[in-house]
Order: C-alpha cells, then sequence, then structure tokens
C-alpha cells in the first residue's frame, strides 16, 4: 500500500501539526490522552473510508462497497427562510449513473488496487467533513466526541461514525486554563452552528478565522459558513 | 418515599392463615414455636410490617435502631430489587421464606414489653365467618386453641391456623424486610405500578414464617438471664437472622455464575478444572479459589480468582446503569459494551440484532422512552460480549498474566515438579477437612510425605515470590493498564508505544535488574526506590490505595516510555536525551501527542515526592526551587533505574547535553 500521508495513529505532519486517526484508537480518552491541554488552535475533521477487507479480492462486496460509501450524505441538509412567504429545505442526493462500468472494472485487481489506495489517501482530495477553531482544542474536541454531541449525531444521521474518522490539528498557542471553560466552548461550538451575530470579543476573532475557513473550504457538514 | 397501606374497610381480625406448626428446641430450657404459612401476596404487602412501619414516635423510647439494628435502604429497595429484579421482564423470581414476629402493641400505638394478659379480649369466632365451611374443621375437640392479647392460634397436630388482631398486634419482619418493602414499592410506587399487580402476579404466594412468643402457643424460657421481653428477643432473632445470612461470597460467585460478563470472562482465563494444566490458560490448581481474598503474595498461588475479576472489571471499564430506567445512562452502558467488547469494532449482537437495537425495541416504548429497567447485560448477548473478550483483551491479558519472568518461573518450577497435574494440586484442591485427613493417612505411611510433598514445594513459591511487585495485586492491576493502553487502546500497531511484547520485555529488563523488588535501593539516595510511589518513608510498607496504583502505574508508563523513546532515538540514529532532558521532555504538554498522558504521568509522580517527609526536618526553610531541585534529582535517579543501557560502541547516536532545556512547547505548572 503506498501513503501519501502516512498510517499511524497520531503523525506529526509538522511542529504544530498533528493528524490523528481515530479509527486505530479505542475509546474517547485514547485520542483525548494524546492531544495537550490548554492549546489553542484549528482542527479539522476529515472522513476516512473503510472498505470491508474482503473486498480487495472479491469484485462483488468491492462494488458493494464503494456503492454504499457513494450512497452515504455527503453534506449536512440546509434549512432557511426565504422571505417573505417562504422556507426552503435542502436535502444531499447523489446519483451515480456508472454503476454498470463499477461491476465492470471491479473484475480487474488492479483497478480495486488503485481505488483502494486512492480512498485510503483521500485525505489529501477531500473536503472536510467540519471545520473549527478553539481557544482549548483538548477541551472542544472532548465535547464534540462526547455522546449526542451536535457534530456526532450530524454525521451519524449521514452514516459517518466520528470514532473512525481523521482529525487535523493545528496549534496555535497556548493558554493558561483559567481562561477558558468547557461552557465557553459548548457555547462556541453551537454558536458555529446557529446564525447569529457576533460581536466583538475575544472570541470574535475565532469566530471570523473559523467563518473564512468554512467560507474558503466548504465544509460539508457545518451548517453556517460565515 | 412514603407509601400507605390499603386498610380501609378491614375487620379487626384479619382473615386466618393456614399453615404447618413447629417448635425449636435447640437450647434447654427454650421453646419458640412458629407458624409457616403460605400467604397470597397482596396479602403480605397489606398485613406484614417492617420495624419503620411501627410508629415513628417509638422510636426515641424503644430505640428501633438498637432493637432493628437496619434500615431499609431505599436505594437498595428500589434500583437493585425492583428495578433490577422485580421489574426485569427476563428473570425467574423467587426468595425463601420472610420471617415475623407478632408483637404486642398498646392501646397508645406503642409496642409493649409481653403480650398483656390482664385485658380481657372476646375471641372472634370459629368459623371466621358463617359462609366458610372449611375454617368450621378448625372448630374441633381436638384443636389447641390460644387466643391472647388479639391473637388467635389453633393447632391439630401439624396444622394450623392463626389470626390476629390488627388493632393490638403488629406482625414485624426480623428477616426479609428489604424483600418485603420492595414488593409494597412493586406494587404501591407511582413510578412502577401504581396500586395494582396483574392477574398473574397476584397468584403467587410468599413463605411467611412467624414466630410466635406466647406460652399458649407453646412458647417456653426457662432461663432468667438476659432481656427476653418480646422486643429483646425480636431484636436477638433480627440479629442471628442477618448476621448468619451470609451472602455467596465473590469466589464462589465467579465459578458458580454463568449470567455474569465477568465471571464468564474470568473463567475464559482459568483451566476448567484443577489438576488440569494448559499453556494458554491460568491453571486452576494455582489460583487462590478457596476463600475471598485477592492476595497472591504468599504460598503457592501464581494469582486469586478475586482478583482476576477486579483486573477483568477494571479491564473492561463497563458503565453499569446506575438508573436501569434512566435512557442515557443505560446507552453509555451499551457504548461501553460495544466499546469493549465488540469485534473489529462492531456492535455486540444476538441473531444479528445489534444489542443497541434489542434495547430500544424490547426496553423501550414507541416514543422511545424506556419502559423496562436494563440493569445487565442481557443473557443472550453474553456469549457475543465473551467472544470480544476472548480476541480484544485475553490474548494480551494472558501473556502478561502467564509470561512475564517471575510468573514464568514460577510456572516452570511448578511444570518441574509436578505440581498441577500431580499429588499438589490435587491435595490443594480438597476441603480443608478432606485436607487434614488425607495428611493423617498420607503420614501414617510415610512421615515425611506432607514435608515432601506439600511445605516444600510450597515453601519454595513462596521463597520466589518475596517481595516481588509481580505477586502484588496493586502493582499487577498496574501493569495491565499499561498492557491495555498498549494493546487495546492502540491495538498495539502505535509505533511509539510497541505492542504486549515489547512490555513484556520491558517489564522481564525491570525485574532481571532487580527494580521490582519491593525493597530495592536507590544508589545514592536515603529513601528506597519505591519509597513516595508506592511504600511509605516511615516503615517502608506498601500503601494500597488508588493513588498508589494509579503512581505504580505512572511509573511503570513513565519507564516505558523512556524505555521506547531511547530505543527508537538509538534506531533512527538520533541523539539520545539525559535523564534530565527526558523527565523535561514528558513534562511537555506538547509531546502528549506521542506519547499519551505523558504530562499527567510526570505530574502524578511529582506530587508523589513534594510532601514534608521527602524535604525532611527542615523543610519550612527550604526554598521553592531547593525543593524543585530535590524533587528532579531523586525523580531523574529513579527515571535512570529502569532504562535501558545502550552500548555506545555499537551504535552511531550520541549523547544530548546536559543542559537542561525545555523541550516542546511546555508550561511551568
Amino acid at each position: 500500500m503506498i501513503w501519501l500521508q502516512g498510517n499511524e495513529a497520531v503523525q506529526q505532519l509538522s511542529e504544530n501539526v498533528l493528524l490523528y486517526d481515530l479509527a486505530q484508537m479505542r475509546g474517547n480518552s485514547a485520542l483525548l490522552s494524546r492531544i495537550p491541554e490548554n492549546v489553542g488552535g484549528v482542527y479539522a475533521w476529515y472522513r476516512r473510508f473503510e472498505l470491508k477487507p474482503t473486498a480487495i479480492h472479491d469484485p462483488e462486496v468491492f462494488t458493494a462497497s464503494i456503492l454504499d460509501e457513494l450512497s452515504k450524505d455527503h453534506c449536512a441538509s440546509r434549512e432557511a427562510r426565504l422571505p417573505p412567504s417562504h422556507r426552503i429545505s435542502l436535502q444531499p442526493e447523489t446519483s451515480f449513473t456508472k454503476e454498470g462500468d463499477l461491476r465492470a472494472f471491479a473484475a480487474d485487481p488492479s483497478f480495486r488496487q488503485l481505488l483502494f489506495m486512492l480512498l485510503d489517501n483521500s485525505l489529501i482530495f477531500q473536503q472536510p467533513l467540519y471545520i473549527g477553531k478553539a481557544s482549548n482544542l483538548h477541551s472542544r474536541i472532548c465535547s464534540h466526541l462526547r455522546e449526542e454531541s451536535i457534530l456526532r449525531e450530524r454525521l451519524k444521521a449521514a452514516g459517518h461514525n466520528i470514532n473512525r474518522c481523521r482529525l487535523l490539528l493545528i496549534h496555535t498557542s497556548f493558554t493558561m486554563p483559567t481562561f477558558v471553560s468547557d461552557g465557553a466552548d459548548e457555547e462556541d461550538d453551537v454558536d458555529n452552528q446557529a446564525s447569529e451575530d457576533c460581536e466583538l470579543s475575544d472570541l470574535a476573532s475565532e469566530g471570523l478565522v473559523e467563518d473564512i475557513l468554512s467560507r474558503l473550504f466548504l465544509p460539508s457538514f457545518t451548517l453556517r459558513y460565515g | 418515599m412514603l407509601i400507605i397501606p390499603k386498610t380501609e374497610g378491614k375487620a379487626r381480625f384479619n382473615k386466618p392463615l393456614y399453615g404447618m406448626t413447629g417448635t425449636y428446641t435447640l437450647s434447654e430450657g427454650i421453646a419458640l414455636p412458629y407458624f409457616l404459612s403460605l400467604v397470597e401476596i397482596n396479602r403480605a404487602i397489606d398485613e406484614l410490617k417492617i420495624a419503620e412501619q411501627i410508629p415513628a414516635s417509638l422510636d426515641t423510647q424503644w430505640s428501633l435502631k438498637e432493637l432493628f439494628q437496619r434500615e431499609i435502604d431505599d436505594k437498595r429497595v428500589e434500583d437493585d430489587i425492583v428495578k433490577g429484579y422485580l421489574l426485569d421482564p427476563k428473570k425467574l423470581k423467587f426468595f425463601n421464606a420472610i420471617t415475623i414476629v407478632l408483637m404486642p402493641k398498646g392501646a397508645d400505638g406503642k409496642i409493649q414489653d409481653t403480650f398483656d394478659s390482664s385485658t380481657s379480649i372476646e375471641p372472634p369466632p370459629i368459623p371466621w365467618d358463617g359462609t366458610d365451611p372449611d375454617d368450621t374443621q378448625w372448630n374441633h375437640a381436638e384443636a389447641n386453641v390460644a387466643n391472647f392479647s388479639g391473637v388467635q392460634f389453633i393447632s391439630i397436630g401439624l396444622s394450623a391456623r392463626l389470626r390476629w388482631d390488627e388493632d393490638r398486634v403488629l406482625a414485624v419482619a426480623v428477616d426479609g424486610q428489604h424483600r418485603l418493602w420492595a414488593l409494597r414499592t412493586f406494587r404501591e410506587d407511582q413510578n412502577f405500578r401504581g396500586g395494582t399487580l396483574r392477574t398473574v402476579e397476584e397468584r403467587t404466594k410468599v413463605p411467611v414464617l412467624f414466630v410466635l412468643l406466647h406460652p399458649s402457643a407453646g412458647f417456653q424460657n426457662a432461663l432468667g438471664e438476659g432481656d427476653y421481653s418480646i422486643r429483646g428477643i425480636s431484636r436477638e432473632l433480627f440479629t442471628d437472622l442477618n448476621k448468619n445470612a451470609k451472602t455467596v461470597d465473590k469466589a464462589r460467585e465467579l465459578i458458580l455464575d454463568d449470567k455474569s460478563i465477568n465471571a464468564q470472562c474470568v473463567r475464559t482465563l482459568l483451566t476448567e478444572r484443577t489438576g488440569e494444566d494448559s499453556k494458554e490458560r491460568l491453571p486452576l490448581s494455582l489460583v487462590r479459589w478457596q476463600d475471598d481474598s485477592n492476595r497472591f503474595d504468599s504460598s503457592y498461588y501464581l494469582n486469586s480468582l478475586v482478583h482476576l475479576d477486579l483486573l477483568v472489571s477494571a479491564t473492561l471499564d463497563l458503565k453499569l446503569p446506575r438508573d436501569p430506567m434512566d435512557k442515557k445512562q443505560v446507552n453509555e452502558f451499551i457504548k461501553s459494551i460495544n466499546s469493549a467488547l465488540g469485534i473489529n469494532e462492531q456492535e455486540v449482537e444476538y441473531q444479528g440484532r445489534l444489542l443497541s437495537q434489542y434495547y430500544s425495541e424490547d426496553y423501550c416504548d414507541e416514543d422511545g422512552e424506556p419502559d423496562t429497567p436494563f440493569a445487565r447485560l442481557p443473557e443472550n448477548y453474553l456469549d457475543s460480549a465473551v467472544k470480544g473478550f476472548q480476541v480484544n483483551f485475553r490474548p494480551w491479558l494472558l501473556k502478561l498474566l502467564l509470561e512475564f519472568k517471575p510468573y514464568r518461573n514460577l510456572l516452570k518450577y511448578s511444570r518441574e515438579h509436578n505440581l498441577i497435574e500431580g499429588t499438589f494440586g490435587k491435595f490443594q484442591a480438597q476441603t480443608n477437612k478432606h485436607r487434614g485427613i488425607i495428611k493423617e493417612q498420607e503420614i501414617a505411611k510415610d512421615s515425611d510425605w506432607h514435608n515432601r510433598e506439600i511445605l516444600a514445594p510450597q515453601a519454595a513459591i513462596a521463597s520466589m515470590k518475596d517481595n516481588q511487585w509481580a505477586f502484588k495485586a496493586i502493582f499487577q492491576k498496574a501493569m495491565v493498564r499499561l498492557g491495555k493502553m498498549v494493546d487495546f487502546e492502540y491495538k498495539g500497531k502505535d509505533k511509539n508505544l510497541g505492542n504486549i511484547d515489547d512490555v513484556l520485555n520491558f517489564l522481564d529488563r525491570l525485574y532481571d535488574k532487580g527494580v521490582l523488588r519491593v525493597d530495592a535501593i536507590l544508589t545514592d539516595y536515603p529513601f528506597r526506590l519505591w519509597t513516595f510511589i508506592a511504600i511509605n518513608p516511615g516503615n517502608d510498607k506498601i500503601k494500597v490505595a488508588k493513588a498508589v496504583e494509579d503512581r505504580i502505574f505512572s511509573l511503570l508508563c513513565l519507564w516505558y516510555y523512556g524505555s521506547r523513546k531511547i530505543e527508537l532515538d538509538a534506531a533512527n540514529g538520533e541523539r539520545i536525551l539525559s535523564n534530565r532532558k527526558l523527565l523535561n521532555f514528558f513534562k511537555a504538554e506538547a509531546n502528549k501527542a506521542q506519547w499519551p498522558s505523558c504530562t499527567e504521568v510526570y505530574t502524578l509522580l511529582y506530587k508523589g515526592f513534594n510532601t514534608n517527609a521527602f524535604y525532611g526536618r527542615d523543610h519550612d526553610q527550604l526554598s521553592e526551587d531547593r525543593k524543585k531541585g530535590m524533587v528532579l534529582e531523586r525523580f531523574s535517579a529513579i527515571l535512570a533505574d529502569g532504562l535501558p543501557q545502550i552500548d555506545i560502541s555499537s551504535s552511531n547516536y550520541s549523547f544530548a547535553d546536559e543542559v537542561d532545556e525545555e523541550l516542546g512547547l511546555e508550561q511551568e505548572s
């Protein structure tokens, strides 16, 4: 297998950049024990493709696995008011018209091998699932991982398991623990998904960074792009 | 919780109860008559009382706490007995007799010392109701009829009939009061049934044993000593019954219980019977299974059943719901089961149905709200869960418990001397009494038999354990935590942490080096190596506490991380950090990404040293800098004791400078 980004539980991509593969750890504490406390920064969640192990040898299983991945929602559904008298609702939908081709090509082991390799290395092609900025990454990721967290539920509804994703952390600062509380992070988390105006405050610059990144990279499970 | 009994419209005397009578005459001069009856569940709930139902004003005057010694534990009643047992639709429900003492009650509601014979009470008629032809039979010439102070007790041979006046007599439970209260809660509490039992439930009859403390019922007490008032006797009965009703001990439960996930998992680690050896299991012959003790640091034991249970329980870390009707808690519990016991991170399942699906479909109503308590892993799912244990935990756990050098040595000695399958193992598998008989028989034939066959091997194994941490339960738990982190949490695939074989090699090296002796010294330092971590500075005794287990785990982690880092750096031709620099490295928050919780591990150990006992008599005159220097000096010496010796000549690495610079993104605490 060719690895473009490596294949370890935790990879240090550069001094302050870490990539975590949650599928290689068991339990939330296994991840949280590897995220520094009181570090602020930007983070992004990425989808991880896990085709059935037998798919590499079996064209049928291979085709079914690819179709299964294709059928998962690729972004969150959206709803908005259309003033003065309408509301609009958008649902994700993926159509794939080349099932026949896929079945035909799946018979070729080198095609299966190629697709396997590309999906395993898909981080470099991917639109992130979610991008955020937090003054305490540890606390923010902890709230994302919590049972029934907003992001966990949103991903689950689309067939994605947050505990099987990849997580990229870019540390930007150390902060004193007293400056940040879990509550603030929770609020932050909700803010990011609500359409409220931010007042200029300590958190305003974080919100702005988040908005800019969301606008630029359109993370598919973020509801508000700023 | 206050439950008002349904007493409206009752006659003074209750309806007759029928049953059998007998007498305990096991103490000379004492005859204690009793009456055993099968009481319909609704009558038992209505007519039998618990101590706390005696009017509260009596409490101060009659010292109910002293009399009954045990208060009702409402939480146990609601959570364990009602939600966890009576409301569980899948459980067989059975319990043995409730014991009741009939106690005389005065007009003021207070319990009397004796049944008052001065006031005459009109005995109730026989039959109790003219329309009951069966009851008429008790109006018989051979019947012994006792009417005393509101009690009517009739016996004909073994058969008997009992009634009492509920205004003058209280039928109080001296054994089974929690069960009785649970039945009442089950029927009356609005949170559960709200006043009614189902028709099928109403058919239940509860065995009740009434103790009759009146001479006309056959009670005799020729002893003049002690408190033989009704209260005094009740107190004595209550204390004896509750003291002697011992629950099944933990070790037996682990051997016998087929419904407990822990017990089943523990059993996968052991041979099925004594006298049986296996390379892949702990031989039961060498495991302490005969009692409830978790210790295995003396005699011939390789481990103990109770400790294995504690290990499994801590390793699985299942989040049992405190309230089995709370959906969030139950979901957490199911999640913990799946996370620990799901194979390839799939959910635990039965016939294709996932556990979470089973819960939402069978334990919740159409709105998704729970309508049935979920207190334990359902039996159908046990097989799948045990298979999960065998895949996720058993291999590395057994590796640690069998292949760590001190255990390997013990097993080697046992096999060489045929202790598992031979006479020794067979002897140890006997009951205490049988061991005595066999010993006498064998000594009669060969006077040295016991010394040679039993005592000598026992002593030889005991000497192998002498002062070794490996045989201390608290250390083994910490060691298994390290194994779990490496092989379960990171699947044995993390390049820094390595796998269980790396952990085993690391532990063997520490053992060979003598570092894992409880009394290991720290050369050139006043206290022993393990002082301030796990042994007391004053008397060198082991402190047994969670904080100590955490410190042992932390030290093992730090030694392991340090060893791995040195080995990896050496292999990669990178510079090797000095001990002080290694400490700084693991103190740094940023390095947690590669070495899980290294900062916490460092901080926990630092705190262990940061005590007045460590700083000595002049502790109040030392500056904070001096104290820090003292801690770091000792800390660094301890770290060095657990690190591997690197052969400088054979590789191209070099030691980093001894400059005490900070590494990584670090914050001072």
